[in-house]
């Protein structure tokens, strides 16, 4: 009788409006459950898309004081470091640009009329303000926590679901033990099988959530300089970090940066990077 | 009696100054004129010039040859 391998949990759903897989070794069916309903639960909450969601509550608020759950106020927290760590290019507060470019209602019900980009945003920490329990945002501003909150949820989950976990959002993913093998988890990122031991990965793409409007192809990487969908170079940038969130956020400031500057950022910042530029134009002549 | 005026107009001065340079900092944001460029870390190791892809690994995330449970691709 051949030796019995560890016993590996799955679950595959939706949610957060995205692709969503979570694994456990010799975790609990029972955990895995609980945490589906957990990120479902945070993706009610989250959601832009429906007005009733807390982040939408908060965005319909701004101009005043507005009373925020906990984990909002740690999302809220981890969006302002993340814009102070990465000097501004990540930005939780360009949903008006967002909105402009027609990024309006989930992609796939098709995207809406494209105006013109509204003002760039200002600094996060001018717009938005939190303190236990509640929240500001200045008036005329919306907050679109989009990749920062799968990065986030996917290390606060795996924290919590089992030691040896591995908890996938959309592609921001969290590693903790050493997977089925104790050899690390294998996850696929920018065409090699990476083993991953305790350590986040993330993938930031302008080929993905990407449609055409009657001014041009437009994609949901918005600049925040600019207030327009990136004109970087990059087509894809993939990160390993000491966390999804760390992943997610330096991956979104390679691809903003571009090829020529990303490098020299993600190195030392990161413990790996993969970077992918567009294919090049190819000029016609008569 | 004057050096006691002087010592006492001085220290409220520099209260004065301090307190206002205080409010000033505490209202103005730390980068709200920052160019939105994070500093940029100088090492020897970064390529000069980059191919259509590249691959950067640190020692510590392994590669194998085995099947992936899973991706970082996903939509």
């Amino acid at each position: 009788m051949p030796p019995r391998g560890p016993r590996l949990g799955e679950r595959r759903f939706r949610a957060l409006g995205t692709d969503c897989h979570l694994l456990a070794v010799e975790g609990s069916g029972e955990r895995l459950d609980v945490a589906v309903d957990h990120i479902s639960t945070a993706h009610r909450r989250l959601t832009r898309f429906e007005s009733e969601s807390e982040l939408s509550r908060l965005n319909a608020a701004a101009g005043g004081w507005h009373a925020i759950s906990t984990d909002l106020e740690a999302l809220l927290q981890a969006a302002l470091r993340s814009w102070e760590e990465t000097a501004g290019w990540v930005h939780a507060g360009v949903l008006p640009a967002l909105l402009a470019a027609g990024y309006t209602r989930p992609l796939r019900l098709g995207a809406g009329l494209a105006h013109p980009p509204p003002e760039p945003p200002p600094p996060l920490p001018a717009m938005l303000s939190v303190r236990p329990g509640r929240a500001r945002l200045r008036a005329g501003t919306a907050l679109d926590l989009g990749g920062i909150a799968k990065g986030w949820l996917a290390d606060e989950l795996a924290g919590w679901l089992a030691p040896n976990c591995l908890v996938n959002l959309g592609g921001d993913l969290f590693a903790r033990g050493g997977g089925p093998d104790d050899a690390g988890w294998p996850v696929r990122m920018a065409g090699v099988t990476l083993l991953l031991r305790d350590q986040g990965a993330a993938t930031s793409s302008s080929q993905r959530r990407s449609w055409s409007s009657a001014g041009g192809p437009k994609h949901h990487l918005i600049d925040p300089r600019t207030g327009r969908p990136s004109e970087s170079d990059l087509a894809e940038v993939s990160v390993v970090a000491t966390c999804a969130l760390e992943a997610e956020m330096w991956a979104k400031t390679g691809l903003l940066l571009g090829s020529e500057r990303a490098p020299l950022v993600l190195i030392g910042r990161t413990l790996g990077f993969w970077l992918e530029r567009k294919p090049r134009a190819v000029a016609l002549s008569a | 009696m004057r050096p006691a005026r002087l010592k006492a107009a001085t220290t409220l001065l520099t209260v004065g100054f301090t307190c206002l340079a205080a409010l000033y900092v505490n209202a103005h944001v730390k980068n709200s004129a920052a160019p939105l460029h994070p500093a940029v870390v100088n090492r020897p190791s970064a390529p000069a010039s980059q191919p259509e892809s590249s691959l950067n690994l640190s020692p510590s995330v392994k590669t194998g040859d085995v099947t992936p449970v899973t991706s970082t691709y996903a939509s």
